[in-house]
């Protein structure tokens, strides 16, 4: 057993109101000794405020990518945590484990690497931190056993998330699971050997309430959503407001819609008008039991989200307002559309540039154009407060949006 | 620095530090080392490698190398890659990118 070093700076963060990992880290170097030199170069990089680790290429057999390599710098002053790579491990859709998977997952880290586990990182992936060279083929063979592969990394598709969804959430609006396997699947070979300008995130929320961030997060964000009316049960309306009052009702949900478009009648009923309503979930998220959404439900696929690289953030843009995914053909149809768009932005993409970012570059008109697909009002940002829209033809193109949308429904 | 030589400086995971100096005695060496034949199939992939660093001085990306494949030998996207992977197991970067010559690349897996 090796012996403990001395971490007064790191011991000071145990000392606050929360749990620490500091806590956890000392647990962990009592049978580790690996942990225990992560600890003494912790420590180290707090007195002197730099970081010691550099990267380096260490992969699995046939993967390309998935190994985050951590070699330490000051290896002579810690020397069993010199090398501390991390394996990412893909999390089944919807993060549903049992225990007995969890305990497994923890017995085979305690014997090929250093015990230390988060679930789940920034990328979705379970993340197993801290493990030798010589290691890591020997533990990805063995998770691999229990049914998981390899997580994303490098330039390539990355792994993907997926919110609770309709297992336990009354919101969800499409089979978001389905979806999410569906998508992976397809796109296995993009995940596992990095071939792309850079990193491009997929990721699933059931509702516009998007607990997976993804459209901040996911270059392809589909989220689901309605497109008939909120299915109202006013008789749950008035319970709310008798027993919460009408001024509570008034100021916490009727003033907080952004668009104005709900009433508070004198009968305590509540109308709604539909047309107007964008979707924020407000008013849903408050009334539970009186609100729910619409009956017609499917999803809205946005894409180009990105945090900062080589421009600041973005939001991802809409490209397809509304797509039913009910059957194989809608699910086919949803992996055709992401490959149309990857196969455009690996073709059109610099390198370290994300797909958000080629879009801004090339201009939103000219990628619809490479990609096959048709402007729609729906992809304007912003349309009621955005003063940059043209009105002077709107009229026409109005009318040949409609004409387009009736030949589309077999109208003449 | 580990000097083969003195005439092929490697950084320590490897890779060649000029890639100016690399032949194809070096790369013999290097694909040896890990534990690959060099055979017509691996040629071509290094021939082009090279090309492209002789005209660009930077290493060509995997899809350009792909891309390659589909060109000069035929194959569909997916199998070039897939062809790609089954010559250079360990990956593209791991040893396409060693054996060819090229510096490390910065941009690898860093999250």
């Amino acid at each position: 057993m090796k012996t403990q070093h001395k971490t007064p700076n790191l011991d000071q963060l145990e000392s606050g109101p929360w749990p620490s990992f500091v806590t956890g880290f000392k647990r962990l170097a009592e049978k580790n000794d690996m942990m225990a030199d992560l600890l003494g170069q912790l420590e180290h990089s707090y007195e002197n405020k730099k970081g010691y680790w550099k990267g380096g290429t260490i992969s699995v057999m046939g993967y390309g990518g998935g190994v985050i390599p951590r070699f330490s710098e000051v290896a002579d002053k810690f020397p069993a945590s010199a090398e501390f790579h991390t394996l990412r491990i893909m999390p089944p859709p919807g993060l549903h484990y049992d225990t007995d998977i969890l305990r497994k997952f923890c017995d085979i880290w305690d014997e090929h690497g250093s015990g230390l586990l988060a679930l789940h990182g920034q990328s979705g992936d379970m993340m197993f931190q801290g493990c030798s060279s010589e290691n890591v083929q020997g533990a990805f063979d063995a998770i691999n056993e229990l049914g998981f592969d390899m997580g994303g990394a490098g330039p390539s598709v990355r792994t993907s998330m997926s919110c609770v969804g309709a297992a336990r959430c009354e919101h969800s609006c499409f089979n978001e699971a389905v979806a999410h396997r569906t998508v992976m699947n397809s796109f296995t070979d993009d995940l596992h050997r990095p071939a792309l300008p850079y990193k491009f995130k997929f990721k699933f929320s059931g509702c516009p309430n998007d607990c997976m961030n993804s459209v901040q997060r996911a270059d392809m964000a589909v989220i689901g959503t309605w497109r008939d009316d909120i299915q109202i049960k006013q008789d749950e309306v008035k319970a709310f407001v008798q027993t919460r009052g009408r001024q509570y009702t008034v100021d916490n949900v009727t003033s907080r819609c952004p668009t104005q478009c709900m009433t508070l009648n004198a009968d305590d009923s509540i109308s709604i008008d539909n047309r107007n309503c964008v979707r924020c979930m407000h008013c849903i998220n408050v009334m539970t039991k009186a609100l729910s959404p619409g009956k017609d439900r499917g999803v809205t696929i946005l894409l180009g989200g990105k945090r900062t690289l080589k421009i600041g953030d973005l939001f991802g843009t809409v490209i397809v307002p509304f797509k039913k995914l009910e059957t194989e053909e809608d699910y086919t149809g949803l992996v055709e559309l992401a490959e149309t768009i990857i196969d455009f932005w690996a073709e059109n993409g610099l390198e370290h540039e994300r797909c958000g970012e080629m879009i801004e570059r090339i201009g939103f008109a000219t990628f619809l154009e490479g990609v096959g697909i048709e402007a729609e009002p729906a992809m304007l940002a912003q349309p009621r407060s955005n003063s940059f829209i043209r009105m002077d033809t709107w009229d026409e193109e109005a009318d040949k949006w409609k004409q387009r949308h009736a030949e589309k429904a077999g109208v003449k | 620095m580990i000097s083969d030589n003195m005439k092929y400086v490697r950084d320590a995971e490897g890779y060649i530090v000029q890639p100016a100096d690399w032949d194809e005695n070096f790369a013999r060496k290097l694909a040896a080392e890990e534990g690959l034949e060099l055979d017509d199939n691996y040629w071509s992939i290094l021939c082009f490698m090279r090309g492209y660093w002789q005209q660009n001085n930077v290493a060509p990306d995997v899809r350009h190398v792909t891309r390659h494949l589909v060109e000069a030998h035929g194959y569909d996207k997916k199998k070039a890659k897939q062809h790609l992977f089954e010559l250079f197991p360990y990956g593209y970067v791991k040893q396409a990118c060693k054996v060819a010559g090229m510096q490390r690349p910065r941009a690898w897996s860093t999250g």
